[in-house]
């Protein structure tokens, strides 16, 4: 720990076992040792992210923050005060380092064992030949190291957004999400935490599928510490900003600390990971993008449109979809813009309009699968052989609480915007655009549990200067 | 921002400005009626004497559709954005409009229903319904902050809900969304409405109940044992004055 400052190292950096990875086993293992009415035990921990059934403790209990602005700074807050916990048990079991830090699991790397669960998380012991507590069920295959996720979840195009903050209703997703109110499970995602953050947890499974258990798997912090970095590497873009409004910067949040006090932060406390109260960096801050960050805020910025343009629907479904077990595709009419939009040359061409997808009201029971979402893709194709004509990931990490009547905010299901202009050129370049009508395809990773598995409410496509 | 572009984002404008005439035209009748909006409420002449206010069902039906656009209509502007942000560009006010006729229709329905019930228990013979009418309704408001059909309207004010681009399922979609928009604000608000309309109620009790409602609508987890609470309170208070 140089000058009081932790450095938090990739999962792999130093083996398969390291001395972090065991001593965050030990103290796993301490937590949970500990009562739920502890605020330093791993019950209560998971319980602060989410719990099921919610609301036992209004207070403390069920505090995460998703599809919101605040979903970042708060997790920020939550992966610190849980980092210093675990320093704690390892202190109290003794001999161990002075200096933890909370690793991450980079599974961007260009490796393909970066995408297998690390080995200290599918292991039945551990080196001390005790009962692991780092393995807890999960998605076929995770836990028996086969790869994960296709390369379409680890997507991290969100980085290539400057605007933190979403567009109005049917427009970009923003790099950190929507402006909100406390948020603990709300509507519509941010482009960060859609992908890679919700589609890992729907690829891992199990606890991890769910926002009301996700935090009692211990994979969940170093995926989250992933998350974190990857808001480090858009920070420290030319040109990348958090939003300056008081209701983003100055919104409270409480937690307990190591001691079990409470402890009260906003999101303008979150922002220098470096100074107190948060004191760590990464040992990496390498750009998963492999592209100079310089060079890519001016070409997000035109594909973005002008930031205080208001997005207009120029198309949607006319009625609710439900999803299968295979392909599912829906059609609908396309209008030209009347409104900001119409004054710009046409959809599709350069200068035109910014354009987006949205999957609207998306509901259901569980996240048993991701979705791929295709544009005008032949009938009877095979969509592997299309790459070109993908969207992106349709996460479905949440769509409990979000299809919940009895949660605050629930009910209303998922919201999923894509930026589609580029897929949208490629169309028109091939002969395969119209301009009156799209066919959008969803397409699931694995056979869902149940059939319907989820319900669409509405797709429609909105243009924006 | 340019005007233009800020009524652009903000479609829902007028449902403010209408909530404000209301509130306008409210006051004006409350400081010309001595700080009272009901029918069978007193008021003191310059003299001393006092005197009974007399509505026809008419005048008293406007006055609950300038109450309910004075105090409900700023919860519903986000629903009301909604729709249009929801809506073909060219038909985003006519979704707003359609949104808050359905909305607007079902609380009116209420109205008329309550200021029946009023007016037929008054002629079957209750007379204590005119000043126990304020605190009974009250006491039964700060009771209903507390079940499970209030907090579940409470979340499903949040709700949005599909809508079609095009006529006649558009009409009928921003109509409907309007329509359950109202039937969870009736159901989250309709008591304390009760108490307004049962009453011979006061401006300033208008007030104190509208920032109940805003509060509620506006925090994540209302606080309802203190709106439960002040709601108990202020039902003794107006029985014992």
């Amino acid at each position: 720990m140089a000058n009081g400052t932790r450095v938090r190292t990739e999962v792999h950096a130093d083996g398969p076992w390291s001395e972090t990875l065991l001593w965050y086993a030990r103290a796993v293992a301490r937590m949970q040792e500990r009562p739920l009415t502890d605020p330093t035990s791993w019950a209560y921990q998971a319980a602060v992210h989410g719990l099921d059934p919610p609301g036992q403790d209004p207070e403390f209990w069920d505090q995460c923050q998703h599809q919101t602005w605040y979903f970042l700074p708060w997790h920020r807050g939550y992966l610190f005060w849980f980092e210093q916990i675990v320093q704690t048990a390892i202190d109290e079991i003794g001999g161990g380092p002075t200096d933890w830090a909370l690793p991450y699991w980079n599974y961007s790397l260009d490796d393909a064992q970066a995408r297998v669960l690390p080995e200290p998380f599918r292991d039945a012991k551990t080196p001390d030949g005790k009962k692991n507590p780092l393995r807890v069920a999960r998605n076929p295959g995770v836990n028996e190291g086969e790869e994960i996720f296709p390369a379409w979840d680890l997507d991290v195009s969100a980085l290539d957004l400057p605007r933190f903050q979403a567009d109005p209703f049917g427009g970009s997703a923003g790099f950190g999400g929507p402006a909100t109110g406390f948020s603990h499970a709300g509507t519509r995602f941010g482009e960060l935490e859609a992908v890679p953050h919700g589609a890992v947890h729907v690829d891992i499974g199990g606890l991890m599928s769910d926002p009301a258990t996700a935090a009692g798997d211990p994979i969940f912090w170093l995926h989250h510490a992933n998350i974190d970095r990857l808001w480090e590497i858009w920070r420290q873009t030319a040109g990348h900003t958090e939003p300056t409004s008081g209701k983003w910067r100055d919104l409270t949040f409480k937690l307990h600390d190591a001691q079990r006090a409470v402890v009260s932060f906003s999101a303008k406390q979150m922002l220098d990971t470096t100074a107190a109260p948060l004191s760590y960096r990464y040992d990496s801050l390498d750009d998963p993008r492999g592209a100079a960050p310089e060079e890519m805020p001016l070409a997000a910025m035109a594909m973005m449109g002008d930031p205080d343009s208001v997005p207009e629907m120029v198309g949607a479904t006319e009625k609710a979809l439900e999803l299968g077990t295979g392909p599912t595709t829906t059609s609908f009419q396309i209008e030209a813009p009347s409104g900001p939009a119409a004054e710009l040359e046409d959809v599709g061409a350069e200068g035109g309009p910014a354009v987006f997808l949205n999957v609207e009201n998306v509901t259901g029971t569980h996240a048993s699968t991701n979705y791929d979402v295709y544009l005008n893709l032949p009938e009877g194709a095979d969509p592997a052989e299309h790459d070109d004509r993908r969207v992106g990931t349709l996460p479905t990490f949440g769509i409990e609480r979000a299809s919940t009547a009895e949660d605050e905010h629930g009910g209303s299901g998922l919201h999923r915007s894509f930026e589609i202009t580029e897929v949208m050129r490629r169309l028109r370049d091939a002969g395969d655009w119209d301009p009156g009508s799209l066919r959008v395809t969803f397409v699931p990773r694995r056979a869902p549990k149940d059939v319907p598995a989820l319900t669409v409410g509405r797709v429609s496509l909105y243009s924006k200067k | 921002m340019t005007a233009r572009r800020w009524l652009q984002r903000h479609p829902e404008w007028w449902a403010l400005v209408l909530s404000a005439g209301a509130w306008a035209l409210l006051l004006h009748q409350a400081i010309a009626h001595g700080g009272t909006l009901a029918n069978g409420s007193t008021m003191t002449m310059a003299d001393g004497t006092r005197m009974t206010m007399s509505m026809s069902p008419g005048q008293a039906l406007t006055t609950f559709a300038l109450m309910v656009a004075a105090m409900m209509l700023p919860l519903a502007v986000a629903s009301i954005r909604a729709t249009a942000a929801r809506s073909l560009w060219r038909r985003r006010y006519l979704g707003t409009i359609e949104h808050f006729v359905g909305f607007f229709a079902l609380w009116i329905a209420v109205g008329a229903g309550l200021l029946g019930l009023r007016a037929g228990a008054s002629d079957a013979g209750f007379p204590a319904l005119g000043w126990a009418g304020a605190p009974t309704a009250l006491g039964l408001a700060a009771m209903w902050q507390l079940t499970s059909l209030k907090r579940r309207a409470l979340n499903a004010h949040h709700r949005t809900r599909p809508l079609a681009p095009r006529t006649p399922r558009a009409d009928r979609d921003c109509l409907l969304y309007g329509v359950t928009s109202g039937m969870q604000c009736v159901l989250s608000c309709g008591p304390m409405m009760g108490a307004m309309v049962l009453a011979s109620h006061s401006l300033p009790l208008m007030v104190l109940l509208t920032g109940v409602v805003v509060v509620e609508r506006f925090r994540y987890r209302p606080p309802r044992r203190s709106s439960a609470a002040l709601l108990a309170g202020v039902a003794v208070i107006v029985a014992a004055t």
